[in-house]
């Protein structure tokens, strides 16, 4: 292992410096749009992060005598019937949609992964009963699939965040991840280091951990990515429709929830900031996961 | 403008919109056939009108169903005859006798006589095991039921109560057929079968329910109309469905937002009526459960509500309008405000009040007290009013985690006391302090009351009133009797309604009034086009 403080550290990191730059440069060049995406991510994410500091205003705090007015100097982005400021609960809103989006799609896609690689791996019956019962998740549609658990399931709340929300909405990634793993797997599965692996007599779960994971972990990032927006998605349709996330909790989709659709036509803004903050967050997340799958799928860029 | 200013207006603008739409009646002659499509915001859990305590249910069955009396057609709260032609009142031997018409008959055929309302009556207050009778309450002073003849019925009380007559023109007392109670106590839970105006069709659950008119209804000429198909829907789904024609109205209302919608969208296509209504909002703590056992900490809650700065505020954007106690402000029976301002909870000074909250929970040892509050998922402003709660009492350093739950789990938790504090909506029929009060009295005198708790005090209070005959004398035991609840704050009324109704202008003949519960039998209800 290389000791960083005794390397010739100044001259070996300059050199890199450039390199990751122009990585860096590279996929700005190749990829404007994933780029774009990943700024307003990350830019989201500071923005969420730091939202005690930026918000003016307390989420949760009711102010009656401010209630329903327009975008104005003390309320950036206007006041909703509670006299609460939109612009603080939407940065507060982005906590709950990156975070139930996050973990939803982190859940799923792992769990999906380590299904599909095993499903492949192992064969025989267990592939026969797994690919069935992904078939049989992937026949129903993903919200009508989040909206029965979540209805069945009630709520569930542990640190803040609804169990049974991320659970619901995770769900419905697990088949789709897995699909794509157990594709990758079946490829891999007569590979000569996993054959030599095996002849070393390692056990199955360290084959599939260490061996044959690492090398899904491209299409694993990209669905990742991917499926971060769909649960943002899920999450803001399950919140409209009162099954989510509960007031006064901020939330993208409980905001356009409730009496927000009534005084929608004399205060718009009530829907309108909300509205965007989604749109812009789930476009952002599609368009850098697309970028990614762009530049990790080696077919994608031989074809380019 | 002050609130009893806004309310008298409010008043007289409901009077002179009635007053419009009588004499648009009058010049109008009912039409008679079409079908009214309205909007209904739940399914029924059961047929079973006595048993019933949801508005969705008494809209789905009173166009079956006929009463003893009824509240009359445009002349809220005047009391008519149903199916009573006549009735004398007796208080020399506290007893009621009843005249029925002659010729009513039930959708079957079969004729309705003195015993089927006997019969019901005996249901009602006496309810053989196994049958609920929701508002038994209403018919404790009913001593005795008495068929005289097959025309006449006779009611003798264990002591002398007016506000019985009410009671007999509740649109929940159906009046079912004593034959098929006699076979089946509880027929009326799976099958429909009365003499109202309207027999039924059809109900497919979540969707539609179809009725069509019954020939052999006893009011000659009536109803008007072919058929009823009242759709479940609700929100703001009411609204457009309103818009687009597909429903003429939901007599319960809409908000005062989706009121102006329609009349911004839809002009002269569309006639709202508006009007102080009988129901409030309330919430209510379980007494038995810990800390709400301690009276400090309910009391501390109840001061932490602004009232008067609610209604000024949430009345802007939703039909939370007016503050007031357990009856109906501006109503002969109210407070009037500088009466309220004296009570626990309603005092003009909110600060003052919050600190006094702080103090008592600080004594009580529940300065960071958190607890779940269940809110029941309905209409926008259930949820509305939940979270205004909450917010007030965070202002004194509590936290209330808000539970909100379908219909079935939140009812569930009322009736069986699995909730620490629960949000709750209370519809009178009509200004009578013996009914309203009922929400406020001790459990075992009241399932209405939720608050599981056992006040001798109030209930003493309550009994006295429903006997006291001086109006001034009457007054003075509910202001007591508010008195004590507000102190004790067990349960705790907060902010009434306003009603408005938005009806599409062909729709005619149907009467408003404060209460969602009354006019929906559809008898005089006609469609101009």
């Amino acid at each position: 292992m290389r000791n960083v403080f005794s390397a010739p550290v100044s001259t070996e990191l300059l050199s890199e410096l450039p390199r990751r730059r122009s990585a860096v440069l590279r996929f700005a060049m190749d990829e404007p749009l994933g780029a774009l995406g990943l700024v307003v991510i990350v830019a989201s994410v500071l923005l969420t992060l730091f939202a005690p500091l930026i918000a003016p205003y307390d989420p949760l705090a009711n102010d009656y005598g401010a209630a329903v007015q327009a975008p104005s100097a003390l309320h950036w982005l206007g006041t909703d019937s509670f006299g609460r400021d939109i612009f603080s609960r939407v940065l507060y809103g982005g906590r709950t949609a990156l975070l139930i989006g996050v973990t939803a799609s982190f859940i799923g896609c792992t769990i999906g992964a380590l299904l599909g690689i095993g499903s492949a791996y192992f064969g025989g019956w267990m592939d026969l009963i797994l690919e069935r019962f992904m078939e049989i998740l992937l026949a129903i549609p993903i919200t009508v699939l989040a909206l029965v658990l979540v209805s069945t399931l009630g709520r569930d709340m542990m640190l803040g965040i609804d169990v049974n929300l991320v659970f619901a909405i995770a769900l419905p990634i697990i088949p789709k991840m897995a699909r794509v793993a157990r594709s990758q797997a079946l490829s891999m599965r007569r590979m000569s280091y996993v054959d030599a692996a095996r002849t070393l007599g390692f056990g199955h779960f360290r084959i599939i951990a260490l061996h044959m994971a690492p090398n899904i972990f491209g299409p694993y990032i990209v669905m990742l990515t991917a499926f971060v927006s769909q649960a943002i998605l899920i999450e803001a349709s399950l919140s409209y429709l009162g099954l989510g996330v509960v007031e006064p909790t901020p939330s993208w989709g409980l905001m356009l929830a409730g009496n927000a659709f009534n005084t929608a036509m004399t205060a718009p803004w009530i829907v309108i900031f909300p509205g965007l903050a989604i749109a812009i967050v789930i476009f952002a997340f599609s368009m850098f996961g697309d970028a990614l799958r762009d530049l990790l799928d080696p077919k994608s860029n031989r074809d380019r | 403008m002050n609130l009893r200013h806004r309310l008298s207006t409010l008043v007289l603008a409901t009077t002179i919109a009635a007053t419009g739409t009588f004499s648009a009646i009058a010049q109008d002659q009912p039409k008679s056939g079409g079908t009214l499509r309205y909007a209904v915001s739940d399914d029924p859990a059961d047929f079973d009108c006595h048993s019933a305590n949801h508005f969705a249910a008494l809209m789905r069955l009173a166009p079956h169903y006929s009463t003893l009396l009824r509240f009359k057609p445009g002349a809220y709260p005047e009391i008519d005859g149903d199916l009573a032609e006549s009735w004398q009142a007796d208080p020399a031997t506290m007893s009621y006798t009843f005249n029925l018409r002659p010729g009513v008959k039930f959708h079957d055929g079969t004729p309705l006589t003195a015993k089927d309302v006997a019969a019901t009556y005996e249901r009602l207050a006496f309810p053989p095991e196994g049958v609920v009778s929701e508002r038994i309450e209403a018919f404790r002073q009913i001593a005795n039921i008495e068929t005289v003849d097959d025309a006449t019925v006779r009611f003798t009380l264990k002591a002398w109560d007016t506000s019985v007559l009410g009671t007999f023109a509740s649109p929940w007392n159906c009046v079912y057929s004593a034959a098929l109670l006699a076979s089946d106590p509880d027929y009326p839970k799976r099958k429909v079968m009365g003499s109202g105006p309207y027999k039924f069709d059809d109900f497919v659950s979540g969707s539609v329910w179809k009725a069509s008119r019954f020939d052999g209804y006893f009011r000659p000429g009536q109803p008007y109309l072919d058929a009823l198909e009242s759709y479940t829907m609700e929100g703001p789904a009411v609204a457009n469905a309103i818009q687009a024609g597909q429903v003429a109205t939901d007599f319960r209302g809409v908000s005062p937002a989706s009121a102006e919608r329609l009349k911004g969208a839809m002009g002269e296509g569309v006639a709202v009526e508006s009007g102080p209504s009988l129901t409030h909002f309330l919430v209510t703590f379980n007494s038995t459960k810990r800390p709400f056992d301690d009276e400090r900490v309910r009391r501390a809650l109840n001061l932490a509500i602004d009232r008067w700065g609610a209604a000024k505020a949430l009345g802007t954007t939703t039909e939370m309008r007016f503050p007031g106690g357990i009856f109906m402000p501006g109503g002969k029976f109210a407070s009037s405000d500088e009466e309220l301002k004296q009570f626990a909870g309603f005092g003009g000074d909110i600060e003052a009040a919050r600190a006094e909250a702080r103090r008592l929970l600080k004594e009580a040892g529940q300065e960071n007290l958190t607890f779940n509050l269940t809110v029941r998922n309905g209409p926008p402003i259930v949820v509305d009013f939940g979270v205004f709660l909450i917010d007030q009492w965070r202002q004194i350093g509590v936290t209330a985690n808000n539970q909100v739950v379908e219909t079935p789990p939140w009812a569930a938790a009322i009736n069986s006391g699995d909730f620490e504090a629960i949000t709750d909506i209370y519809s009178a029929l009509r200004e009578e302090p013996t009914e309203q009060m009922t929400k406020y009295i001790s459990y075992d005198q009241s399932a209405r009351s939720a608050g599981r708790f056992t006040d001798r005090e109030l209930d003493g209070l309550w009994t006295k009133q429903t006997t006291e005959t001086d109006e001034a004398k009457r007054k003075e035991l509910l202001r007591a009797f508010e008195k004590r609840l507000y102190e004790k704050s067990y349960s705790l009324p907060v902010v009434w309604l306003e009603r408005d109704v938005a009806m599409a202008s062909a729709l005619r003949g149907w009467t408003f009034s404060p209460s969602n519960f009354l006019y929906l039998d559809q008898s005089s209800t006609w469609l101009a086009e």
